[in-house]
């Protein structure tokens, strides 16, 4: 055996082979990384739909608790005039200024907001309002909150 | 070397890991989230429920509030006490222990709503368990701590009285304390001429006996059968002979009864002609074998004769028939009897009107507060998709008034307060003497504009169309109001409430009276009325223009038919005492009272007449007018043979005079009290007196302007704002509707519903107020400034803190005032209706503010806070 250090090409074959991966290990870790960091990636990516969704889900409660809560606050008389049926045109002041700010914000004017009061006399006399808020969700699906309150005369 | 083989992998594996545990959280948050957004959906389903049912409750609660079978009635009602007592506590609304007691509430309070909110939800939703308490009351006080309310916070001033008189038997002398000395002046020459009938009025001591000549009467002896064809065959005896009729005091103290004693003094000459007459009839032989002989006349035996001829008494005594009246139909109608009227008066027996009106104490609690109402929902949702019950429980407050809407001393027909106590009016500083008599000028103004009182209660004495007549009133046993004036110094004030205007249970039966009431088929008004006077300090002044306004008794349906009234001055001493000898005078109805005297004076006596009325009474002085309607026939029995019969001896009438004087210190320098017999007076007579600072004797219900600001219902800006918003509530006038400043009304209103419209000044021209159905009420109020009430006819009890002014006007209801004055009186009849001013069911007496009917519940607008109770 000689003792001499090993020069020349062996040398740095040699080098490169122990740093280096192998074609093998680069194909597989690729392919096991492809098939891992896609779901990832589609995990993630529908998890920030999701939250634009809950974002707008958010919006959506609270144009209706606006509208709610000024329908609460005006005159009986007022709930009266709204008919059985009002949208967007119509809403309450402070309720359509909340629409727009929160289209504004999350940037989409798909919100729409649908109304319908249904009267109900007796002993008191009372309308039943059912508020819809809908908007477009990626995909173009249609999405809806509801809230169902009642106007006491 | 081998050692680092496959590191690759193992980098890739780290990876994985890593992205692992992200996916892991991310997929771990988000059906956390999703879950949190069910949950907060669900919470939200719970809580839209929670609302809607409270919210509809509330509705609820308001509309029944005031309906008298709600379950809520009387539990917004609930008595609450004080800590110290009193409505103020150091000038601020003192606190009150609310009730404890919580009220649930049934579903059918919020089903609907519940109904509402949860169908189509596919989760369970439990009933809601919905209740309610008040969580804090106060009472609505004033700024200053002195002021109280008579019937609310203090109890009014009333008489305790109680006795054990007899009255009216005779022997317990009615008129030992109470009386009006009837006395007649001595005839002197010249007697047409009044000043020198007072000139000679007696003051200290009357002489007894035949002291007084009255003017010659001519008797007129109509002889009979044989002796008048004996006279007529004998001749020479005139059939019309003069004699003296001589008037004569039963007694010589001016204290005692009141009586007229009769004495005849026959003229020599008379005498002598029938003695003359005698002779020939003795001396005739064919008469003597028939009879026995005459005896011969002496003055002595005449008298005899006539005193024989009434029934041995040779004395009217005008309150013994009036007692011998009373108790003739004692039997008949006992609830008009002396001993009835004995029994009211002295407590043993109460009408129901005023069966708590004795002096005593108020419950300390209240009714009347400002409040917080607490609603409590829980509600249990149980969704579909799981096993978790989501449970929420929902309070929210509301604030709530329960004001006293009760008219201002509606037991009361007629009160003046004159009093600081009730705020001065502007430019008045109380109390002020009461000028009934506008001695200060105006007298001439208030004879001229007439001011009555109807002291009956004006729905009793009345039909479908017309004043009921005399017998279906007298059936009806109609209750009165009361009067009361509080005097401040000594002042002469005349009332004349007439006895039809009052009822038979709470009347005065004070002795002078005028009425003939011999068609019981005539519309019965009897107006009360007050007299005025000249100046009666001094008698030198007084002349025949002196007023004595007796009740007086309508005669027409209709005020403007002729003759529409008549009065005691028409009728003359002479009318009083037929008056008292009429068949139809028999009850108490017809016996119009007089209420005369100085100071306080409550009225009628279903408590007393209190203060100073002792100080002075009236006396009526008058020379009797002997007409042809007293007739004393005399019969001269002669064995069988009437000698004579006198069908009509008066034919002379007489000119009647009379007159009033006030006497302070008769009759022994000291005050003669006034009232009913052996009912202690509400005061002593000397210096312990209540005067007009005495909180007691201020009117019940009457509350300082700042509690109608605090106790508001309705609070207006100004009476434009009133009157268009109460427009727009179809003129429902329930609450406390107080506006800030004045109140102009005109035009015809109806309002119905149990109210109080309360202002600075009220003023109301040409209108007719009045109320849509029986049950609403309605009280006026102006308290600080003045009531002004012109050519307009209003149903409701009125207050007027400043004199008020009436021109051409007729209240249905009362009249309360704290400052009076007559000459601004222009025309004006108060008609006593408590109708009008009593709430449902409610009793008016001054101890009744525990009734809960008398008190209106209002509620805010909106909640003051609601809130989820934390778990």
């Amino acid at each position: 055996m000689s003792l001499l250090p090993r020069t020349g090409p062996n040398l740095i074959m040699k080098k490169n082979k122990k740093l280096g991966f192998t074609l093998v290990e680069i194909t597989v870790a690729l392919g096991l990384f492809a098939i891992l960091a896609i779901p990832a990636y589609m995990m993630f990516s529908y998890g920030a739909a999701d939250e634009m969704s809950y974002h707008k889900t958010a919006a959506a409660n609270r144009i209706l608790e606006s509208c709610r809560d000024e329908i609460k606050n005006l005159s009986y008389a007022y709930a009266e005039s709204l008919g059985s049926t009002f949208d967007t045109v119509n809403l309450p002041p402070a309720t359509f200024d909340k629409l727009l700010s929160e289209q504004k914000k999350l940037k989409d004017s798909s919100f729409k907001f649908l109304g319908t009061a249904e009267k109900k006399t007796g002993e008191p006399e009372h309308i039943k309002f059912t508020l819809k808020v809908t908007w477009t969700k990626k995909g173009g699906a249609t999405a809806e909150e509801k809230l169902v309150f009642i106007k006491v005369k | 070397m081998n050692t680092k083989n496959g590191s690759a992998i193992l980098m890739v594996i780290a990876v994985i890991a890593v992205l692992l545990i992200i996916s892991t959280f991310v997929i771990q948050n988000k059906t956390q989230r999703a879950a949190f957004t069910r949950y907060m959906s669900n919470e939200k389903k719970v809580e839209a429920v929670a609302e809607a049912v409270l919210d509809m409750t509330i509705a609820k609660i308001r509309i029944e509030a005031n309906e008298h079978d709600s379950e809520f009635y009387k539990f917004l009602r609930s008595d609450c006490a004080t800590v110290n007592g009193k409505l103020s506590n150091g000038g601020k609304n003192s606190v009150m222990s609310p009730p404890t007691k919580i009220q649930s509430i049934d579903p059918s309070y919020f089903k609907s709503a519940f109904d509402a909110i949860t169908s189509g939800d596919p989760g369970n939703f439990s009933d809601p368990v919905v209740s309610a308490q008040i969580i804090h009351a106060e009472a609505f006080g004033e700024k200053k701590d002195s002021y109280e309310v008579v019937g609310i916070s203090i109890p009014p001033k009333t008489s305790s009285a109680k006795g054990s008189g007899t009255f009216p038997n005779s022997d317990a002398s009615p008129n030992k304390n109470w009386r009006l000395p009837l006395l007649y002046p001595p005839y002197k020459e010249g007697a047409d001429n009044f000043e020198n009938v007072w000139n000679d009025l007696p003051q200290n001591d009357i002489e007894s006996g035949f002291a007084y000549k009255s003017p010659d009467i001519t008797v007129k002896l109509n002889f009979k059968g044989l002796l008048a064809k004996i006279v007529a065959e004998f001749g020479g005896l005139d059939d019309e002979l003069d004699v003296n009729i001589l008037l004569k005091h039963a007694t010589s103290e001016i204290n005692s009864r009141t009586a007229i004693e009769f004495g005849i003094k026959i003229e020599d000459d008379f005498i002598e002609k029938v003695n003359k007459l005698i002779e020939k009839y003795n001396n005739a032989p064919v008469l003597s074998w028939f009879t026995e002989e005459i005896d011969y006349l002496t003055t002595e035996s005449v008298n005899e004769l006539i005193k024989e001829s009434m029934d041995g008494k040779n004395t009217i005594d005008i309150e013994a028939l009036l007692f011998e009246k009373m108790n003739e139909f004692d039997p008949l109608e006992p609830e008009i009897s002396p001993k009835s009227l004995q029994k009211l008066v002295m407590g043993e027996n109460s009408s129901p009107e005023y069966s708590n009106t004795a002096a005593g104490s108020l419950p300390t609690t209240y009714i009347e507060k400002g409040a917080l109402l607490q609603l409590t929902c829980v509600v249990e949702y149980k969704p579909i998709s799981s096993q978790a019950t989501l449970k929420k429980t929902f309070k929210a407050e509301i604030p709530f008034k329960v004001s006293d809407v009760q008219p201002i001393a509606p037991e009361y027909t007629f009160f003046i307060a004159n009093s600081a106590l009730l705020g001065n009016p502007a430019g008045k500083s109380l109390p002020q003497s009461i000028d009934f008599n506008c001695k200060d000028g105006g007298a001439e103004l208030a004879a001229d504009d007439e001011f009555f009182l109807h002291n009956m209660n004006h729905e009793q004495t009345i039909g479908k169309e017309e004043t009921l007549s005399y017998d279906k009133v007298k059936n009806r046993k109609p209750s009165a109001g009361k009067i009361r004036v509080n005097g401040d110094a000594i002042d002469p004030v005349f009332l004349f409430p007439g006895t039809l205007n009052n009822g038979i249970k709470s009347s005065e039966l004070t002795a002078l009276a005028l009425s003939d009431q011999s068609d019981p088929n005539r519309p019965l008004q009897l107006k009360a009325t007050f007299g005025w006077y000249q100046n009666m300090s001094n008698v030198d002044m007084l002349t025949k223009q002196v007023k004595i306004h007796f009740p007086v008794l309508r005669t027409g349906l209709h005020e403007d038919e002729e003759p529409a009234f008549q009065t005691a001055i028409e009728k003359g001493i002479a009318g009083i005492y037929y008056m008292y000898k009429q068949k139809n005078f028999d009850d108490i109805f017809t016996r119009p009272s007089l209420l005369y005297g100085y100071g306080h004076m409550d009225y009628p006596l279903g408590n007393k007449i209190e203060g100073k009325v002792g100080a002075v009474v009236s006396e009526l002085f008058g020379v009797a007018e002997v007409d042809d309607k007293i007739g004393i026939d005399i019969k001269i029995d002669i064995g069988d043979i009437d000698v004579d019969t006198h069908d009509d001896p008066w034919d002379k009438e007489v000119q009647t005079y009379f007159g009033i004087k006030n006497i302070h210190t008769y009759p022994n320098g000291g005050l003669i009290p006034y009232g009913m017999p052996n009912i202690s007076q509400y005061n002593t007579i000397d210096g312990t007196w209540a005067n007009t600072n005495e909180k007691g004797i201020m009117p019940s219900n009457c509350y300082s302007l700042l509690q109608y600001q605090k106790k508001a219902t309705s609070y207006f800006v100004d009476g434009a704002v009133f009157m268009q918003e109460l427009a727009d509530k179809d003129y429902n006038i329930d609450g406390v509707n107080y506006i800030e400043g004045n109140l102009n009304l005109s035009g015809n209103h109806t309002f119905s519903g149990n109210g109080l419209i309360v202002a600075d000044n009220i003023e109301i021209t040409g209108s007719t107020i009045q109320l849509a159905d029986p049950d609403s009420s309605l009280g006026i109020i102006a308290r600080s400034g003045s009531l002004a009430i012109t050519d307009s006819v209003v149903y409701a009890g009125c207050f007027s803190n400043g004199a008020p002014v009436f021109t051409n006007s007729t209240i249905y209801g009362n009249l309360v005032m704290n400052a009076f004055d007559r000459a601004t009186i222009y025309d004006c009849h108060i008609r006593y209706a408590p109708k009008y001013m009593t709430v449902k069911d409610t009793k008016f007496s001054n101890e009744d503010k525990t009734n809960p009917y008398r008190y209106y519940v209002s509620f805010a607008e909106n909640w003051s806070k609601s809130y989820y109770e934390k778990k």
